[in-house]
């Protein structure tokens, strides 16, 4: 399918979606570098390096990959002189089953098939200086012509039912044409857009009419843009293409699949304390210690004697990095075994919980290759965790979300870098390992103690294992300078202990290099990557060619060996 | 034949040389070919004149042709030139139509290709980037687990 994009201001406009309105509509044919809005004026004077042009002038736009099928859209300057100039803009609408004859040459005159948007006593654009245009003079003084040139439609529309579909309550004026099935011609000397029908319930809006709209449906009013909206198909535009004959596919993908949403998983529904088994709490610094008196107490070597040891009913201790108020009951006695201990203390509601870190949005340095592996390279710091390699495409422009689903009992977590970044939504990184510092209380779980030392390595490596617990360190080492271009480890391997002195925030190590530019004129002397198709008279200054698609050139077989040969080396064309 | 005769400083890579300035104008003569040679790279002999030396570049209007001037070999009465072809110039409106795959450009590009021209000094500018919320050991908790239910 052809990718709709066209560069504007040296930035991609690619597909998008009107927003503020009822009524979503699909992919967006848009012109602006700045969301929906196209603005011509601006575009003209950064073509014309600031200075408005004092004479008729044309600028014409095409689909990447189409340009063979002619303009899709143009700009034309007419000169009136002393200052004064109108501009038109022409539209194109795109045969599905026909290759469009790339006539622009001229501008057809009278009504017959155009839209002219005449605002009485404010039509013509007064002055060339652009400090002097203001927002609605941008719009309001330019006079817009239409021409629409075969919307395809295989179905019959009334008036009412097209009109129907028409945004707004503006359809006013004469209707000189009005075969709607097989032709997009409108004549609306007002500000809302209309919709012509295509196919199968498809339709597409043409906008705008030259009126700055600040309404819910400024997006679309003030937006010269085509919308290919599938009503009630749910379809993308490529999609579209494909059910009504598009039989050129173009290379490059259409990134028409929508991905699905990888979210966070949620914490475990049942845990330890739904069995029964055992009560978890969140005691002070005094409650542990009244314990501990009560522990080692003579009540409790009488208990010994009478009961059995309740020191084996205290299942685990230990300590976490961060508050618990939020998921604590109202206190009470504690038990170790049947013993009342008389020690009160606040209970843990649940087991597991989840802690969210909130976001992190990273901008490029570059904008450019320079950005991205492998130029720029990124590590990921997480507590309790070490770090590990991230791409720079996922952090660039991408919202992440950091959470812990941490396990109290345990102290094991999983950490989670969830992605938002244009279609995707996703958990990209999922890495593991144990929290808590645990406190033995006896010689006994003193030994359970170094095994999750051991158990912790392997958190490190992202995931408890069973069996073996522990790894080898050369396969550590391994792993975490895999994928690090300049082999170098930033943290070693993380365990309860260790790991509760070492960093508590998240954060991202980014390696960037110092480029190296030879200033203004590396453009002028080396142009930079482009690597698409162009026909030469649309350029200016230093060009380097790949290959030239038809060597039409009335030379000799020489001469003409000579043109590409130099076209291959870099000419430069006129800059005006 | 006529030839116009001139003197420009342009790149050898510019499409459009500037012959239409009237400094660069230095001349137009008539010329003739005594010995077969190749239109691509022809001789042609002039009468000699004082401004000869100062040109570079030459149109011969029977071939529709620009050349630049390679040599020049002046005698007493005679001189001669030898020119080779600018294509550039000579079929500039046809090359400007044409549609090629470009592969630089001065103005036009995409930057996020990766480019190997850019360069890189040998050492790096290290960042790092935090997310604003964090552990805090300052408000470590105790978690106490008991069998049973108390």
């Amino acid at each position: 399918m052809p990718v709709y994009r066209k560069q504007f201001a040296g930035q991609d406009i690619s597909l998008g979606k009107v927003v503020g309105d009822a009524i979503t509509y699909g992919p967006i044919l848009g012109f602006s570098s700045t969301g929906t809005r196209f603005d011509a004026i601006q575009y003209i004077m950064e073509q014309e390096n600031g200075v408005f042009p004092a004479t008729n002038k044309e600028y014409l736009f095409y689909i990447d990959g189409m340009e063979e099928d002619g303009p899709i859209f143009g700009i034309k300057v007419f000169y009136q002189g002393n200052g004064k100039a109108l501009i038109g803009y022409k539209f194109r609408q795109q045969a599905h089953d026909t290759v469009l004859p790339a006539d622009w040459g001229s501008w057809p005159a009278g009504d017959t098939g155009y839209q002219i948007m005449d605002r009485a006593n404010n039509s013509v654009y007064d002055g060339i200086d652009p400090n002097n245009i203001s927002e609605t003079d941008r719009w309001e003084n330019g006079i817009i012509f239409w021409y629409a040139d075969a919307i395809y439609s295989a179905m019959s529309y009334t008036e009412d039912e097209l009109y129907g579909y028409t945004l707004g309550a503006n359809i006013i004026g004469t209707h000189q044409i009005r075969d709607f099935d097989t032709c997009a011609y409108h004549l609306d000397t007002d500000q809302s857009p209309a919709r012509y029908v295509i196919d199968d319930g498809g339709y597409i809006v043409v906008g705008p009419h030259g009126y700055w709209n600040t309404s819910a449906l400024g997006e679309v009013n003030s937006a010269i843009s085509v919308a290919l909206a599938l009503k009630g198909i749910g379809k993308d535009i490529d999609s579209f293409l494909d059910d009504i004959g598009e039989t050129s596919p173009t290379p490059g993908g259409n990134y028409g699949h929508t991905p699905d949403i990888i979210g966070i998983p949620g914490l475990p529904s049942l845990g330890i304390m739904d069995s029964g088994m055992a009560t978890m709490w969140a005691p002070n610094k005094a409650q542990v210690k009244a314990l501990a008196a009560f522990l080692w107490s003579d009540d409790y070597h009488d208990n010994v004697i009478k009961n059995c040891n309740p020191i084996e009913n205290i299942i685990q201790f230990g300590v976490v990095p961060f508050p618990l108020a939020s998921i604590t009951g109202t206190a009470r006695n504690v038990y170790v075994g049947n013993v009342d201990t008389e020690v009160q203390m606040d209970p843990l509601t649940q087991q597991y919980i989840q802690l969210d870190f909130g976001e992190l949005s990273l901008g490029e340095e570059f904008n450019s290759c320079m950005d991205y592996e492998p130029n720029t390279t990124m590590l990921c710091y997480l507590p309790y965790v070490g770090t590990f390699p991230i791409a720079a495409y996922e952090v660039y422009n991408c919202t992440l979300k950091l959470v812990y689903n941490v396990d109290l009992y345990s102290g094991d977590f999983t950490a989670f870098i969830y992605c938002i970044k244009g279609q995707l939504t996703s958990v990209l990184y999922e890495h593991s390992g144990n929290l808590m510092l645990q406190l033995p209380i006896t010689g006994a779980n003193y030994s359970q103690y170094y095994k999750n030392q051991a158990r912790n390595f392997m958190g490190f490596l992202g995931g408890v294992a069973s069996g073996n617990p522990v790894q080898s360190a050369s396969a550590l080492v391994d792993s975490a300078m895999s994928q690090n271009s300049v082999d170098v480890q930033r943290t070693g391997t993380y365990s309860g202990a260790s790991a509760i002195m070492g960093n508590e925030k998240a954060y991202i190590i980014i390696t960037l290099p110092k480029q190296h530019y030879p200033g203004e004129y590396y453009s002028k002397t080396e142009g930079m990557p482009l690597y698409l198709t162009r026909t030469l008279s649309d350029l200016k200054g230093f060009t380097k060619v790949e290959s030239v698609i038809d060597n039409t050139v009335t030379a000799t077989d020489t001469e003409k060996a000579e043109i590409e040969r130099l076209l291959k080396d870099g000419i430069i064309l006129p800059y005006n | 034949m006529e030839i116009k005769l001139y003197k420009i400083s342009d790149d050898r890579r510019t499409l459009i040389k500037d012959v239409s300035s009237a400094g660069n104008i230095i001349a137009t003569v008539n010329g003739t070919i005594k010995t077969d040679c190749d239109i691509l790279a022809p001789t042609i002999e002039l009468t000699y004149f004082s401004d000869l030396a100062k040109c570079n570049y030459m149109y011969v209007s029977d071939w529709g042709r620009y050349y630049y001037i390679n040599d020049l070999k002046v005698g007493a009465q005679r001189c001669f030139i030898t020119g080779a072809v600018d294509v550039l110039m000579s079929y500039a409106t046809q090359i400007q139509a044409l549609k090629c795959i470009v592969e630089r450009q001065e103005y036009e590009h995409q930057l996020y290709l990766q480019d190997k021209y850019f360069k890189a000094l040998s050492y790096k500018i290290v960042k790092t980037f935090e997310w604003k919320k964090q552990f805090d050991k300052n408000n470590s908790s105790f978690v106490l687990t008991t069998g049973g239910e108390s």
